[in-house]
């Protein structure tokens, strides 16, 4: 993998392997091999989807690329500096150039805080901002994803699937990030709503010129968001590519399999 | 041969916010051996209809309208007749397989339940029968899984343990509650296939509820298309997907990012504005005029009436021409 100056994240040769709690006395505890071998490097304003069915390992990648796994082997490299080498507090730090989305809106927003509050969180714990400063940019990236500045008052369950989405993602906004990994964004939504944060996404990087990494069930979702695509199986990438020549084209027999199982709108 | 009439079928809900009427005036006709599709979004009411024509509304909802299984309103039905119809007459296949099977019983064990209740079966003959039916729904070794808890499977062979239970009394009607949507695609591709032939060789009629577009175009016959309670579209699957005439059937429709659309990736989808409307909050015209482009005055005060486009392919809408033009020339 060649690394540019525009690479943003560049993963090298991830292995990531749980130990399972032991069974007998007389054999070592099983592992499981969530991931064995992944490499890969995202341009900065690019998008890179990975997909792949439960218990492939995708969740697990998102999660060693934000810093909240140890890595059994490899490293994940932010703008050329190993991540899973630096302590806790410079960690803390560097987060702020990273942010996650989580899939469910639902659990992932605090609801006994009210919305200004749980935007504002992540520049509460890395920058020393002013309540005036923080007010604003609250309000500034609320206005990004599409809500209103009278919303900063309300509680999560004032908003509908989508609507949290856009409060998750406002959270993920506000450090101004230069990669965002999103794990599942619009699958707990409907689908009407689903369109509208999919665009959301884009319009961000068009604007802001945020890198994603994006980890998604759905083929079609990724193929909509995504420049670049990686199919993933059992810990490792089996195929990957630029979108339309995987989707177009696809090489590995499973692959092939997972675009054939997705019903198709015949009309 | 009529097997299912649902006639002018109202579910109401009583919610913090007053009483709500989840489901409006629905009504359709299911012939034997035929399959129909229920599409829309959460909240548009195409669970709880399900949920009344087998009388397990929850206990804050009721329904009103008739629901006729051969002739007899089941409406009517007391708790033990229902019970009697229940799993024997129309056999049900819910969403979620991981909370549907008791943990604490072998699959064998409430595979069995249903026959020994309504077959009168003992043990042994239903021992028999459960193999039978395992091996039906392509459980390998059939005689060793009897005994297997359900964790001890994968989601995929749990809905297959349930379908096993829904089909487990030879029922005229199945219902199947987005019976694939907690599995992977691959899987569900499989259970989708393992329903249809089945529904095929044991001549049952279904009723498939999901919200997947493509699920329901590649798995039934005919389509009912709800939004907010009410059928805003239905007909033959193949008529209604080839000709969507309705607003939110439309704007559904090219809300989902198609997988074999040969346009470039990275384009912008079109949208719905807004979203779902709480269902207390549901207006009393049409119940899609909030987030409808073509919403003029005339769509508030009463539901639209209902148009026939093409032979069975009906439109509940007063903008039917505008649409349709509309959604030719797009």
């Amino acid at each position: 993998m060649t690394e540019t100056s525009n690479t943003v994240v560049a993963v090298e040769n991830v292995h990531k392997h749980y130990t399972l709690p032991r069974e007998t006395l007389w054999q070592p505890p099983a592992k499981v091999h969530a991931i064995n071998g992944v490499s890969f490097a995202i341009e900065k304003g690019r998008s890179f989807g990975v997909v792949g069915e439960s218990g492939c390992g995708k969740s697990t990648l998102a999660r060693c690329v934000m810093g909240l796994e140890t890595l059994t082997q490899g490293s994940v490299s932010f703008r050329g500096q190993n991540i899973h080498d630096q302590s806790l507090e410079e960690l803390r730090q560097s987060r702020r150039h990273f942010q996650m989305v989580f899939q469910d809106p639902f659990g992932s927003l605090d609801p006994r805080q009210k919305v200004a509050r749980i935007v504002a969180e992540p520049i509460e714990a890395l920058e020393k901002a002013t309540g005036d400063e923080r007010r604003a940019r609250v309000i500034e990236v609320l206005r990004a994803v599409g809500l209103k500045e009278s919303d900063t008052d309300k509680y999560p369950h004032e908003f509908s699937g989508g609507q949290r989405q856009r409060i998750a993602i406002a959270r993920a906004l506000i450090t101004r990030p230069a990669l965002i990994v999103a794990d599942e964004p619009v699958s707990a939504l409907d689908v009407s709503v689903q369109a509208q944060v999919l665009n959301l996404l884009q319009d961000l990087q068009d604007e802001f010129g945020v890198t994603y990494l994006l980890i998604s069930h759905d083929l079609a979702v990724v193929k909509f968001v995504c420049d670049e695509v990686a199919v993933m199986n059992e810990g490792v990438f089996v195929e990957r590519g630029p979108t339309e020549e995987i989707f177009a084209n696809p090489q590995h027999d499973y692959t092939k399999t997972l675009l054939a199982a997705v019903p198709h709108i015949t009309g | 041969m009529t097997l299912l009439s649902v006639d002018n079928l109202t579910v109401t809900l009583n919610t913090v916010r007053g009483p709500a009427r989840a489901v409006r005036n629905l009504s359709f006709d299911l012939q034997k051996g035929e399959t129909l599709g229920i599409v829309g979004e959460s909240g548009c009411g195409k669970s709880l209809t399900a949920l009344a024509i087998m009388g397990l509304l929850p206990e804050n909802g009721w329904a009103d309208g008739r629901v006729s299984l051969a002739g007899e309103n089941l409406l009517d039905y007391s708790e033990d007749r229902m019970c009697q119809v229940r799993g024997d007459r129309i056999g049900m296949v819910f969403q979620e397989p991981m909370t549907s099977l008791n943990p604490l019983h072998t699959v064998g064990k409430q595979i069995a339940e249903a026959m020994i209740l309504h077959r009168g079966m003992n043990r042994a003959e239903s021992r028999a029968e459960v193999i039978r039916l395992l091996d039906l729904v392509g459980i390998p070794e059939p005689a060793k899984r009897v005994g297997s808890y359900p964790h001890q499977l994968s989601g995929g062979q749990r809905q297959r343990v349930m379908i096993a239970m829904a089909l487990s009394c030879g029922p005229e009607l199945l219902i199947a509650d987005e019976p694939t949507t907690a599995l992977d695609v691959t899987i569900q591709k499989q259970i989708l296939d393992l329903i249809r032939n089945l529904i095929e060789d044991l001549g049952m009629a279904m009723i498939l509820i999901s919200h997947n577009l493509g699920v329901i175009s590649q798995n039934v016959k005919d389509v009912i298309v709800m939004y907010g309670g009410t059928r805003v579209e239905s007909g033959p699957t193949h008529d209604v997907f080839s000709d969507l005439s309705h607003p939110y059937s439309q704007g559904l429709f090219s809300a989902v990012p198609q997988i074999d659309d040969t346009k470039a990736s990275r384009r912008r989808l079109t949208t719905i504005p807004g979203t779902v409307p709480e269902l207390a909050d549901l207006p009393a015209g049409c119940t899609f005029q909030e987030r409808c482009t073509y919403v003029t005055d005339a769509c508030r005060p009463t539901p639209p009436p209902v148009v026939q486009v093409a032979d069975g392919h009906n439109v509940a809408c007063l903008h039917i021409d505008e649409a349709r033009t509309a959604w030719a020339a797009r």
